[in-house]
């Protein structure tokens, strides 16, 4: 079993990204996490790939960490968007890595994390589950509405704030 | 006319993360052949989910992240060799403590096990005499037929007893270490004992007199079987006399008789 951290800083640091949303906070977040894994590594089991344990340290020392209260007061004025359900398919034919890349960071984080989790580094709904320790069903309709809302943003054209559809979310709660 | 209703998003998404069977993979795939709007919904999921990957960062770690990561790296790399050697030091301790422990013990181990045997043997031995005495005691025997059934048994030759003896006892006992026929009897010159004992070594030792001031004895040997005469009111020469005279029977070589 690999038990090297080094190659996987850059997954590491991808989800601290997405957790952060911030670079700086991206590097604090995985330097804070390692050191917590240092002193945790009696913890580490070696059956299991090390990637995963410390991706799942990378995740509590957010919630646990400085970082979470940063992260709140930054989602606390960014403008999210959650998909009105009676929006029509959506028909984006191409869009800019840029309009995605703003378009994953005005996702609400849970949202934002479970597509980081399952399309960009491929983790089955079950490991996805497993590492937010929620229920697969509740993984899989967390990954519907990430999907959804991430579909409506792109969709936006820059600047305009009256597309229909889509509703203000401060916080992560519906204003 | 559209199938879309039949496909839930929950669905469309395990299509799009592989997380359908084969079966139903197909199913789907049917299903959005079919139908204009469900095929755009997915193509642009899919075109999201490659942007979302190529608009991933390239991060550049700091000296203290890399550095950070390596101190992780040898503690997980001692982790997993020092056990194993931790365990097989203890291994090896424990060994060298059996060992040691073993090598100071022996001295003891080997004196109780010799202790154990002997009187193992005692014991078994004892039995064995105790088992032809109660023969003796149980079944009516002619003396003459105790004494060659005995001296059999023990590997002695006893000798052929004077006519006037009045046989009161004969069994078995082990004296200095030997299994020997003691005879009991009253003669005219008074109470006599004859002991018949096995020897190491085949000699012939004539009649000689034990210096024993207060119980008069005569000892002989004749072949591999060695005899003494104790009468304890029975004047020396007379004890000699009947050695003598037992010498000559014990020469005649009595064979026990094979019963049964």
């Amino acid at each position: 079993m690999d038990i090297d951290p080094v190659p996987h800083l850059d997954e590491l640091w991808r989800y601290a990204r997405v957790l952060t949303r911030d670079d700086a906070d991206a590097d604090d977040l995985l330097q804070e996490a390692l050191a917590r894994a240092l002193a945790m590594q009696h913890a580490y089991d070696r059956a299991r790939p090390l990637a995963a344990w410390l991706m799942r340290i990378v995740r509590n020392t957010h919630l646990t960490g400085l970082g979470r209260r940063n992260t709140e007061q930054k989602g606390a004025v960014a403008l999210v968007a959650a998909i009105d359900p009676a929006c029509p398919p959506c028909q984006v034919e191409h869009v800019e890595l840029r309009q995605v890349a703003e378009a994953v960071d005005a996702l609400p984080r849970e949202h934002a994390e479970i597509l980081h989790l399952v399309g960009v580094l491929g983790y089955s709904y079950q490991d996805a589950a497993d590492l937010l320790d929620v229920p697969v069903g509740t993984a899989m309709s967390r990954l519907s509405r990430a999907r959804a809302t991430l579909r409506a943003l792109v969709r936006r054209a820059p600047g305009d704030e009256r597309t229909p559809g889509l509703r203000v979310v401060i916080g992560g709660r519906n204003e | 006319m559209s199938d879309r209703v039949d496909l839930s998003d929950q669905e469309i998404n395990a299509y799009l993360d592989g997380e359908l069977n084969p079966e139903r993979r197909l199913e789907v795939q049917a299903l959005i052949a079919r139908d204009g709007d469900l095929a755009r919904r997915v193509m642009t999921d899919m075109h999201l989910t490659d942007a979302m990957k190529l608009a991933q960062k390239r991060p550049v770690h700091s000296p203290e992240t890399i550095g950070r990561a390596r101190r992780l790296h040898k503690a997980l790399s001692r982790r997993r060799w020092f056990p194993n050697a931790s365990r097989g030091l203890i291994a090896a301790s424990l060994l060298l403590t059996g060992w040691f422990a073993n090598s100071l013990s022996v001295p003891y181990r080997q004196a109780i096990r010799t202790a154990d045997e002997a009187f193992a043997l005692s014991i078994r031995d004892t039995i064995q005499v105790a088992e032809l005495d109660e023969m003796v005691r149980t079944t009516f025997e002619p003396v003459d037929e105790k004494l060659q059934r005995l001296g059999a048994a023990v590997a002695v030759d006893v000798p052929e007893l004077p006519r006037g003896w009045y046989v009161r006892q004969v069994r078995l006992q082990r004296i200095d270490g030997r299994r020997s026929v003691i005879v009991n009897a009253v003669s005219a010159e008074g109470a006599v004992s004859l002991v018949a004992s096995p020897m190491n070594r085949k000699t012939s030792v004539p009649p000689t007199a034990v210096t024993d001031p207060t119980t008069p004895a005569v000892f002989w040997q004749q072949g591999a079987t060695g005899y003494t005469l104790v009468g304890k009111n029975v004047r020396q020469d007379v004890l000699e006399s009947v050695a003598t005279s037992l010498t000559v029977a014990s020469r005649r070589g009595l064979v026990p008789k094979i019963r049964g």
